[in-house]
């Protein structure tokens, strides 16, 4: 094999696997004698020549099987996170009051309950989500779907009614925001996918089993043990790791609880699986932010989250609507 | 047809209009590069490497596609039913697979081959009203 025929191989890694000998072909016909490497020109175009295949055949596709399979995933994940929201009304104290205890404690310190996105204690927004988690394991779907739309939409009035325009306040919004988002997100998989019984189907027991363990995790991380109903920052060892940083042992179990979420979900074999990665990635992007925030400078938390929040859910909803379009697509060529 | 209530919503929404969504080349014009490609193919079946050789002589030279520029052309005219594989052949240990056109990539390459000559007629008419070079 000449280097060129080497180094255009690797780049050809880049294309789907049916075009790669044929432009190989096309590729060294065209080459100058003697030359030993793919010229800059030549490289830009095969880099945009594969973006647009590898793009145009992935917005094709995501009307059909594999993509519905990667939204079954993220409805389960996503709903599984709002029962995180209920767990925390139920809970005696405000997931927060640790974190205030926190800051009175060591003005200059900061937990991670302090950057934690914070659902607000308003019942109402939460109570709907285990019917709606009952309703898709029982393959109600379309009335999973709506009760899912109904409660992350009545979400916006009801923060109107419990906070007012304290719900917009700094510090508020963004959990706000990241809440809504969720529920929004969590509806949209469940109008495009199959449900949780089917999700769950596709994860098979062991991986179903490790992705409960790491919501449970990542609750417990975040509102408490559930025996001894203590938070855990309650029994914090305060060690400064910066001057302004202070150990938090919530933050380890939480990553390692969102570590486990994204393992148990991911299967980077599978087709589904790894667009199941893309979209668990973008839902968990303003948590696995929040948590990657905490060793950085105080001021930048809120802008920062905000900014990933306002482009990660963008992101995923535009990927959604995509495939609700392609359905609908298919749908009309299909009855004409 | 009938068009469901949902439907004729849903076709509202401007998502629906993005091109990134509607990709089809149904009601957009060829560019330069699919057009000389679909000529290309029109005079019978050819290979990727045949393609480029015919693209640069139809068009005096002027166009010169580069492998990324042709598969990427190739990938959504046979995606959108205006080519398709023709046949495979294994020419000195690599494969060459030859793409033709199909009756829609015909009607379409007519109906753009009329939309430039009436085009090309209206601007030369106009150049030679204004005393221009034509």
């Amino acid at each position: 094999m000449s280097p060129l025929e080497h180094r255009l191989r690797r780049w050809l890694r880049l294309y789907p696997i049916d075009q790669r000998e044929e432009m190989l072909g096309v590729l060294l016909a065209t080459a100058g004698p003697g030359q030993g490497r793919p010229s800059p020109r030549d490289v830009a175009d095969l880099l945009t020549g594969a973006a647009r295949i590898r793009l145009r055949r992935e917005f094709r596709s995501l009307g059909g099987p594999v993509w519905r399979d990667a939204f079954a995933l993220l409805a389960l994940v996503t709903t599984a996170l709002t029962a995180i929201a209920l767990v925390a009304y139920f809970r005696s104290e405000p997931m927060l009051a640790s974190g205030n205890l926190l800051a009175f404690d060591i003005p200059s310190g900061r937990s991670y309950a302090d950057l934690f996105p914070e659902p607000a204690q308003v019942w109402p927004m939460w109570a709907p989500w285990p019917v709606v988690g009952v309703l898709s394991l029982l393959r109600l779907r379309r009335a999973a779907a709506g009760l899912a739309w109904a409660a992350a939409l009545s979400q916006l009035p009801w923060l109107a009614v419990a906070q007012g325009r304290y719900a917009l306040q700094t510090g508020d919004v963004e959990g706000n925001l990241m809440w809504f988002g969720l529920a929004v997100l969590a509806a949209s998989a469940l109008s495009l996918s199959d449900g949780l019984r089917h999700a769950i189907a596709l994860l098979g027991r062991w991986r179903g089993t490790a992705l409960l363990t790491g919501v449970t995790a990542f609750a417990c991380a975040l509102l408490g043990l559930p025996a001894s109903g203590t938070p855990l920052a309650e029994v914090r060892s305060i060690i400064p790791v910066q001057s302004a940083v202070v150990y938090d042992p919530r933050w380890l179990p939480a990553v390692g609880a969102l570590a486990l979420i994204l393992a148990s979900c991911a299967h980077p074999r599978s087709a589904s699986g790894r667009r199941s990665i893309v979209a668990i990635l973008l839902a968990l992007s303003p948590l696995l932010g929040s948590l990657a925030m905490w060793f950085t400078t105080f001021t930048m938390i809120g802008p920062a989250s905000i900014a990933l929040l306002m482009t990660a859910f963008p992101v995923l909803l535009a990927i959604m609507a995509g495939a609700f379009a392609a359905r609908l697509r298919a749908r009309h060529r299909s009855a004409s | 047809m009938m068009v469901q209530p949902g439907e004729r919503f849903v076709r509202r929404l401007s998502i629906y209009r993005w091109s990134v969504y509607n990709d089809d080349m149904k009601n957009r014009s060829l560019q330069e590069p699919t057009f000389l490609i679909l000529t290309a193919l029109a005079a019978g079946p050819q290979h990727g490497y045949g393609i480029i050789g015919d693209v640069e002589r139809i068009s005096d030279g002027q166009v010169r596609l580069r492998a990324g520029t042709l598969y990427a052309a190739l990938d959504r005219l046979t995606s959108d039913g205006l080519a398709e594989v023709d046949r495979e052949d294994v020419v000195e240990g690599r494969l060459r697979r030859y793409y033709r056109l199909t009756e829609t990539g015909a009607a379409r390459l007519a109906a753009e081959a009329e939309r430039l000559r009436r085009n090309a007629e209206t601007a030369t008419a106009r150049l030679r009203l204004a005393g221009g070079p034509a």
